[in-house]
């Protein structure tokens, strides 16, 4: 059985080393929006806790459900946002383009 | 989830199986309907099946962003999402949902912050698996071997259930012609066959109409209910003085609290969604990196709309319709039949079973890849070449097939507990996989001890072998065991060397310059 722990032989730099630009998020872009969607994440916890716990309805439908259509609105007008806003870079367009919305 | 004893799935009520014996021509022309339907679609699949590893496993990555969304719908929501779901509703109330769908609002950011990451690094270096991704980076095949281990656990757990719903179904569709050991023998074959002939393509071909046929069968079902019960509103008033208790959290059973609703919520649907070995190869499969957002957003929507105004409404009225001794999984087939004409209602029942092929379909498919790439060719046969490795995929696609068919036929009061357990299971390979494509610090020993720490304590709590802090429904050590794992993972990297700058370079340098 072929069985490979390459790791254990390899030279590993310490960690001051690591590059500055590799981090969780480099684009001031995909910042902005890993804030937005905390928020949205933080509306959920909040809507569930202060509204979810009420009895009451609104056009016939329980404030929860209301509350947790209203979180998923906001989750796609943040990634309709993405969306509109992206750009895609020339090399991303190259590795994509071979098959790009061959089969949509 | 419900208290109350429960009649079995088996014995349908008497009135149902004598309406269904007499519309039985009916039943089985919808049917039939469904099998042509899948059968031009396996053709014309075919048709653009190009027979190499690339297009069999990963479509040759040029999924479009609409038939990428529906495939991972389809085979996220299964027969559990369409029988399942608006059981616990029934039965615990609509707390359940808003803690699934407040796990998609966390989801979907995930996808698309995390897909478009994976997509990037899996096209640059040919990835088709989790184990490509995982081993290659941390260079390690016991990291490699957690994959195989997930996707064994996850998919062979998965393929039985849908195996058992699905001979179910069928049984009830022909009034019992077909027998439920024949039902469940009847789909493993319809899906072998599709699927070792036409691949990743075929799936997502089949995925796309038949999460468009779930999506509007439940709409539609909605608005049924709404009709029957005389307006929105009564279908929550007539549960009288129960309606706080399903229309409130923390629900009938006081389990699903807010913390709840949000971690639990977000930890499942990202381990069924994105950490899935299904899930985690349609991110290689998508056509082209800009396109993750609307994947994203078409996912958080259209469940939405299912979840609420299908299962909930499923779930909620059925507590004014049905008796409390009604087994909450067939509470949407007998609720069908009752507020809806008997045509749709078959329509419905055959809605179920294209959401149980197509999830059976999905993860036969991932674990023949895993088991073949990740394993056998990784471990014992390096040497195996693209059409060998094509053809051992088809061997293992048959071969699982016959251990679901078993596993269906003798082992089938396990599953349910275990298809929970592996979701939680699935969740462990996240910090591995946040580290790949987001953080450089991880290490290869974090990558090693942590989840199989987390999965030990996993099945410890599990078996209340040991005392655990903060007990959570559905999977009782989810929550504790994930955060042990996120906690060992930063911890140890904190304390060991981080990969290769050759190895950093080539996915966050990489991640860097493309994103």
């Amino acid at each position: 059985m072929s069985w490979s722990e390459q790791w254990r032989s390899v030279d590993r730099p310490d960690s001051s080393e690591i590059p500055d630009e590799f981090s969780i998020s480099a684009r001031s872009t995909e910042k902005m929006m890993l804030v937005y969607f905390t928020g949205t994440t933080i509306i959920a916890y909040l809507g569930m806790k202060f509204i979810g716990t009420r009895d009451q309805l609104i056009a016939g439908l329980p404030v929860m459900m209301w509350t947790v259509v209203l979180v998923s609105v906001l989750v796609i007008l943040g990634l309709y946002a993405v969306f509109t806003r992206s750009e895609p870079s020339e090399q991303v367009a190259d590795l994509g383009d071979s098959t790009e919305a061959k089969h949509e | 989830m419900s208290s109350v004893p429960i009649t079995p799935i088996q014995a349908l009520p008497p009135e149902l199986a004598e309406t269904i014996s007499t519309n039985l021509p009916l039943s089985l022309g919808i049917l039939a309907c469904y099998v042509i339907v899948f059968i031009g679609i396996t053709h014309f699949a075919r048709r653009g099946y190009s027979d190499s590893l690339s297009d069999h496993i990963v479509a040759s990555r040029g999924l479009g962003w609409v038939v990428a969304s529906l495939t991972l719908v389809a085979t996220v929501l299964s027969g559990v999402g369409m029988a399942g779901f608006p059981g616990t509703v029934y039965s615990v109330g609509f707390s359940f949902i808003a803690m699934i769908l407040v796990g998609y609002a966390v989801t979907a950011p995930a996808v698309w912050y995390l897909g478009r990451r994976m997509w990037v690094v899996g096209k640059e270096h040919d990835h088709q698996t989790p184990g490509d991704l995982l081993g290659d980076y941390y260079q390690s095949d016991t990291v490699r071997l957690y994959t195989v281990l997930a996707s064994l656990a996850f998919n062979t757990t998965y393929i039985v259930a849908q195996l058992l719903a699905g001979g179910l179904i069928l049984m009830i569709l022909t009034g019992g012609i077909v027998s439920f050991e024949l039902g469940v023998i009847v789909l493993a074959l319809v899906v072998t066959a599709h699927l070792t002939t036409t691949g990743m393509r075929g799936i997502a071909y089949l995925d796309t109409f038949n999460g468009a046929l779930i999506t509007v069968l439940l709409g539609g079902f909605g608005v049924f209910i709404v009709i029957h019960a005389g307006g929105v509103g009564e279908v929550f008033n007539s549960l009288g003085d129960a309606r706080a208790g399903f229309t409130t959290a923390p629900g009938v059973t006081g389990l699903f609290t807010p913390e709840v609703i949000l971690i639990v919520g977000a930890l499942f649907t990202i381990g069924n969604t994105l950490l899935s070995p299904a899930g985690w190869i349609r991110m290689y499969s998508v056509d082209a990196e800009r396109n993750f957002a609307k994947v994203a957003a078409m996912i958080v929507g259209v469940l939405t709309l299912i979840y609420v105004f299908g299962t909930s409404f499923i779930g909620i009225y059925g507590q004014t319709v049905l008796s409390e001794g009604t087994n909450p999984d067939t509470v949407s087939s007998l609720l069908a039949f009752d507020v809806m004409p008997f045509g749709l209602a078959a329509l419905f029942l055959v809605g179920i079973l294209a959401a149980i092929v197509s999830t059976t379909d999905s993860y036969a498919h991932v674990l023949a890849a895993t088991v073949s790439r990740d394993f056998i060719k990784a471990f014992i046969s390096p040497d195996l070449s693209e059409d060998r490795e094509l053809v051992l995929n088809r061997i293992v696609i048959i071969a699982t097939m016959l251990a679901g068919v078993a596993g269906a036929l003798v082992y089938s009061s396990l599953i349910t507990p275990l298809a929970l357990f592996v979701v939680a299971m699935a969740v462990q390979l996240l910090p591995l996989l946040f580290g790949a494509v987001a953080w450089p610090r991880a290490s290869t020993e974090a990558a090693i001890i942590a989840p199989a720490v987390a999965t030990i304590l996993l099945g410890l709590f599990q078996f209340q072998m040991i005392p655990n802090p903060y007990v959570t429904p559905l999977v009782p050590g989810i929550l504790v065991a994930t955060v042990a794992n996120f906690v060992l993972f930063v911890g140890i990297s904190f304390l060991t060397s981080p990969q290769p700058l050759d190895k950093m370079e080539q996915y966050h340098g990489l991640i860097n310059r493309k994103l």
